[in-house]
């Protein structure tokens, strides 16, 4: 199944789908590609400079396997001319699942970015949306991506780790410019994300990431997920 | 010795469980979607609720005998609780203890039940009795009833069934005592599922059909079956999340 994951930067898709897009890629019949359309203020933040195709680190890491980068934008309102731009990636891809933001977001570019999204993306049977904002009262996840992972991390170096992730994605989020803004979204919680400790092995613990599904095509493909 | 048995059934084949207050709901509901799951190799679950008292709904033994024959259509097994439909008006420990049973027995990997919103008493509250009952599966769906549905029903799964209709509508002229009702129409029939395949915008076939399902909980393991106690810990709190809002 090939899957295209949509955000604004790549601390975003992180925060909001790094569990599911890693237990998705242990399976070799899953391809999954990111599509990023900085913001002009996340992409000074991110120095994502290099247009169109990219290999991202950190996005390679999480087993993503290729990276398109939409140049130039337009977070000042949905336009076809960025409707066009994310399509070009989709019918590229021709992915049977799109996993983007919710498009019911407070945040504004991740309400643009859904709402581009979601006209480019007519066809395509599988959408599911993330939300990094406690505050999006209209988000109402009902899909849930379960994983047990073997915890190689001390606490601390969980704890640290998810910090540092939510670090850069407050800084993308705020697109701040000091230290205040910066601290103001870091309140900002991943609400896809829980983190159960697993009862039957402690070395073991469970994760899960909940997405709305805005809609979700049910019995597609031979291995398909739905 | 059972639940073993089931569970290793389970990892091989999808089993899927559908739950209707009437004898047409399911198959009204749908029908194309259980036809394409048996299609797929999954084992494919009916339970009947209620076969009613007789009058203008048809008496009780031909409405089992329509219910056995649609599916027999479907390669389903068939589940009649016929409980008594009187006592299905309001929701009751008595059917929710009926029901959990009969789901536990069939352990299914994927429940459909009627939507909360529904304007008809019984359909509304088997799907409460349902969402009680089966706290501890993975993935349940609510299926819209053409006759009764409410607006409120927000539907974002579907099924395509463009290649499965005619099943749907062959299933459908089994329930013979039901035949001259608007909604059991072949035209009304076909109409509501290109309209949910257009309105879904889950493809560009031209002649394009699907059933609708509003999500009640999905649970996705991806490299295989979740840990079910650990499941059970926390499915009350994800599934009343749920239904929060």
């Amino acid at each position: 199944m090939k899957v295209a994951v949509i955000g604004y930067a790549p601390s975003e898709i992180l925060s909001a789908c790094q569990t599911t897009i890693t237990s998705l890629a242990k399976k070799k019949e899953h391809v999954i590609y990111a599509i990023i359309a900085p913001s002009d203020e996340a992409e000074s933040l991110l120095s994502l400079s290099q247009p169109e195709i990219s290999n991202v680190p950190e996005l390679a890491a999480i087993g993503i396997t290729q990276t398109f980068i939409i140049e130039k934008f337009d977070y000042s309102a949905i336009t076809q001319v960025n409707a066009d731009a994310v399509n070009s990636y989709i019918k590229n891809v021709k992915p049977s699942l799109v996993i983007m933001p919710s498009w019911k977001s407070p945040n504004h570019f991740r309400k643009i970015l859904a709402r581009t999204s979601l006209i480019a993306c007519r066809g395509i049977g599988t959408i599911l949306m993330y939300e990094l904002d406690v505050n999006n009262t209209s988000f109402n996840p009902n899909v849930t991506f379960e994983a047990s992972v073997e915890c190689s991390l001390t606490l601390e170096q969980q704890q640290q780790r998810t910090s540092n992730i939510t670090e850069t994605a407050a800084r993308t989020t705020a697109a701040a410019t000091d230290q205040d803004e910066i601290d103001d979204a870091k309140t900002f919680k991943n609400k896809s994300m829980v983190q159960h400790k697993d009862s039957k092995a402690s070395n073991y613990k469970r994760l899960e990431e909940k997405f709305e599904s805005h809609r979700t095509l049910l019995l597609e493909e031979e291995e398909g997920l739905f | 010795m059972e639940s073993k048995v089931r569970r290793q059934v389970t990892i091989t084949k999808t089993i899927i469980a559908s739950i209707g207050a009437h004898p047409d709901d399911v198959e009204l509901g749908m029908g194309g979607t259980l036809a394409k799951h048996s299609k797929r190799g999954d084992e494919v679950h009916i339970i009947l609720c209620t076969l009613g008292i007789g009058g203008n709904s048809g008496d009780p033994k031909g409405r089992e005998d329509e219910a056995q024959a649609a599916a027999k259509l479907l390669n389903a097994k068939l589940h009649i609780l016929d409980f008594p439909v009187i006592k299905l008006n309001k929701p009751s420990i008595e059917f929710e203890s009926i029901l959990k049973r009969t789901v536990n027995d069939i352990n299914p990997d994927r429940l459909y039940t009627h939507s909360p919103f529904d304007y008809h008493q019984v359909h509304e509250s088997v799907s409460e009795c349902t969402r009680n009952a089966a706290k501890d599966i993975q993935q349940i769906l609510f299926y819209e009833v053409i006759s009764s549905t409410s607006p409120d029903f927000r539907a974002n799964a579907y099924a395509d069934i463009t290649d499965y209709i005619d099943k749907k509508i062959e299933c459908l002229t089994h329930h013979n005592t039901q035949s001259t009702k608007l909604y059991m129409q072949a035209h009304i029939i076909r109409s509501l599922a290109h309209t949910r395949y257009l309105m879904g915008k889950i493809g560009t076939r031209q002649d394009g059909m699907a059933e609708a399902f509003a999500i009640g909980r999905m649970i996705i393991v991806p490299n295989g079956r979740i840990n079910q106690d650990a499941f059970r810990m926390s499915s009350s709190v994800a599934y009343a999340s749920n239904f929060s809002s």
